[in-house]
């Protein structure tokens, strides 16, 4: 495979990735002009942050194979931030309780 | 013309491996103590945002209702598309197509302008219709982390501009542009938390 051919292949995966986080940027947007609140959409919401981040993080900034600190530590943010979504729409008492000065 | 062989094309990546090396930094170090401290910033902001949906969850059931949802869908898609565009153009450099890298790089810094007039443009939509930083708690949540956001892509697209005209005066070239990609790194991380105040902010109920 020659320079061309290489780049042309890198250049179709790099638009595959674009299109998939079009798509979902657009269900994202489905979801919040017409689905009711409730749990199902909450975690959908929460997956879709996952692989969006995914996306970008392990294709457009070839992080997977730099340095693993870097990498661990960029994508638990998003597993964090999304896990905590759900659990704050499950437990808001807990936390507002939690989080209550007396 | 002579073809070059897989060999000589270290850089030029197809689908990244799944093989870490605990050296390899993209940009330089530095970027990553920025980029790591905004993350930090933004996860503040997120946290807040938590705490203050916990103590106040009618307000923030209603106010991604009040939102305009399509400024923020395509604020969104703009981004997407202008973290492709940085990727597409290191693509490009690495290719040996300086000029061909300049457009897209030019393209990214499109979307960042876009980007800050759409978000202008719904901040006066949203003073239209009676919304301010004090209309609820929601919307102090709102109104600090977007427009804290908005600041990033203002100062990011500088970055862009200055890695635009690095290479249009050789500075850098396909084996020697660590600047570029630490500009597209702090680039893709604005992009990476506006993944999660979208959903945060005008999705979830």
């Amino acid at each position: 495979m020659n320079v061309t051919d290489k780049a042309r292949v890198a250049g179709r995966h790099l638009d595959r990735m674009w299109v998939i986080l079009v798509g979902l940027t657009v269900v994202n947007a489905l979801i919040a002009e017409r689905a009711e609140p409730g749990l199902v959409i909450t975690l959908v919401i929460a997956a879709m942050i996952v692989v969006k981040a995914r996306l970008i993080i392990d294709h457009f900034m070839e992080l997977k194979d730099a340095s693993p600190y870097i990498y661990y530590l960029i994508t638990a943010y998003f597993y964090v931030f999304s896990l905590l979504a759900v659990l704050v729409w499950l437990f808001p008492e807990t936390l507002a309780s939690w989080t209550t000065l007396r | 013309m002579a073809t070059q062989t897989d060999a000589s094309l270290p850089e030029l990546t197809s689908p990244p491996k799944p093989v870490f090396d605990s050296k390899r930094v993209p940009g330089n170090p530095a970027i990553w103590v920025g980029i790591f401290s905004e993350l930090t910033e933004f996860a503040i902001f997120f946290v807040v945002y938590f705490i203050a949906r916990a103590h106040h969850p009618d307000e923030f059931n209603s106010g991604p209702l009040q939102l305009h949802t399509l400024a923020g869908t395509i604020n969104t898609l703009v981004l997407i598309t202008s973290s492709y565009f940085v990727v597409k153009g290191i693509y490009a450099l690495r290719a040996d197509q300086p000029e061909k890298a300049v457009r897209w790089l030019w393209g990214t810094l499109a979307c960042g302008a876009v980007y800050l007039a759409i978000k202008c443009l719904e901040y006066l939509w949203n003073q239209e219709q009676g919304i301010q930083t004090n209309t609820s708690n929601f919307f102090a949540v709102y109104y600090y982390t977007t427009f804290n956001h908005m600041l990033h892509v203002f100062w990011g697209s500088g970055g862009i501009l200055w890695a635009i005209l690095r290479i249009r005066s050789g500075g850098f070239t396909a084996t020697n542009h660590n600047g570029l990609i630490a500009a597209a790194c702090y680039w893709h991380m604005i992009d990476l938390a506006w993944i999660l105040i979208f959903p945060l902010m005008y999705v979830l109920r």
